[in-house]
């Protein structure tokens, strides 16, 4: 792979990482209030658990944009359009879910 | 949800995730039987957590094979509207059937799975040392062999083919697809193993959300049961993963799919009321 490849590459990487352990941060916190209670007050451990599993959702959806973005920035339009397509199938798959 | 059902189902997790690694497989095929059977998890809530399950791990293990350069996400990037088309029409039919049903289908197609996973795979990638930089070739290096591995993606109509399948699969069942997305990219498109299973992890969490959407959107996901077993796979895979490089052998394997067969017997005799 070339240099533009690679960058490409770790920031695809990048956003899944981020995406894992942040949603992991409010699962553990939301099933931790959960089931000891503690803190139930202040946070509301169902919001935190659905934050968690929306972040975990949307992390491969923003994986395939910051390859659609990639490859527009090289200029790869082939690449690009399918990326774009993907997207499209992903937005019609919540569109469907959510009807 | 109290702090035993949490702890049973992170246990449940952590196992499945631990034996799924092991064999290189998601723990989709796991979570799914003990969910339904063991805790009387509905079917559709499983397979749903499964889902969910399946883009936390391979989101782990993509990041860690692109950072290795192993994935191949050209390839990845061509196949991935064919499983995610296969994943939504999966969720689609999942959400017209029955619970039942989907016991059934679940208990028929691990018992399928099991013959090749008693047979195992043998490496029969096809590795070229003159290849174009093609959209279509790739190259990783080796740390086993102290070497650059190069090939050529062969046939790539009929992965999109399989990939089509392995999409419904995911999506019908709560399955990641490597089952069938890494035999077809080994044996049909002359990937290397490694390449093959780093390029089908790359693919599954695409997959598993397009159809996980669906279940979410549908209700189908219950927050509490989706982390206390999503923690629990993503730790067990990570062990399983470190483990799996000193477990041998045919025999573990052949083993392996007995268990299979019994999960999938088990799922019909519940799926007919034979308890």
């Amino acid at each position: 792979m070339g240099s533009t490849d690679k960058s490409v590459a770790s920031a695809a990487r990048w956003t899944l990482i981020i995406g894992v352990v942040s949603s992991f941060v409010f699962l553990i916190g939301g099933l931790s209030i959960e089931v000891t209670e503690f803190g139930k007050g202040r946070f509301a451990p169902t919001d935190l658990l659905e934050i968690g599993i929306l972040i975990l959702l949307a992390t491969p959806v923003m994986r395939v944009l910051v390859l659609a973005l990639g490859y527009v920035r090289e200029r790869d339009l082939t690449l690009a359009l399918i990326t774009f397509c993907i997207l499209l199938l992903l937005s019609a798959s919540l569109v469907i879910g959510f009807r | 949800m109290s702090l035993s059902h949490a702890l049973v189902v992170f246990g449940i997790g952590s196992a499945a995730g631990f034996i799924g690694a092991l064999f290189g497989l998601g723990g989709g095929i796991l979570v799914v039987p003990a969910l339904a059977v063991g805790l009387g998890i509905p079917m559709h809530t499983a397979i749903a957590t499964s889902l969910i399950c399946g883009i936390a791990t391979s989101s782990a293990s993509a990041s860690r094979y692109i950072r290795l350069g192993i994935a191949n996400i050209k390839l990845g990037v061509l196949l991935e509207p064919w499983t995610v088309l296969g994943a939504i029409s999966g969720g689609l039919l999942a959400g017209m059937l029955p619970g039942l049903t989907l016991m059934k289908v679940f208990g028929v197609c691990i018992i399928a799975m099991s013959y090749p996973m008693s047979r195992g795979l043998r490496e029969k990638g096809e590795k070229d040392e003159a290849v174009d930089d093609s959209i279509l070739s790739g190259e990783y290096d080796d740390a086993a062999s102290g070497g650059v591995i190069r090939y050529r993606v062969k046939r790539l109509p009929l992965a999109m083919g399989v990939s089509s399948v392995s999409g419904v699969l995911s999506g019908l069942l709560g399955v990641g697809g490597g089952i069938f997305q890494v035999p077809a990219l080994t044996l049909l498109c002359g990937l290397p193993m490694k390449a093959a299973a780093a390029t089908s992890s790359f693919m599954i969490g695409v997959t598993a959300v397009a159809s996980a959407v669906i279940y979410y959107g549908r209700g189908y996901v219950s927050p509490s049961l989706a982390a206390a077993c999503v923690i629990g796979v993503f730790l067990g895979s990570r062990l399983g993963v470190v483990v799996s490089g000193r477990v041998h052998g045919d025999l573990i394997r052949k083993a392996f799919a007995v268990v299979m067969v019994v999960i999938g017997v088990r799922l019909l005799a519940k799926a007919y009321g034979i308890d």
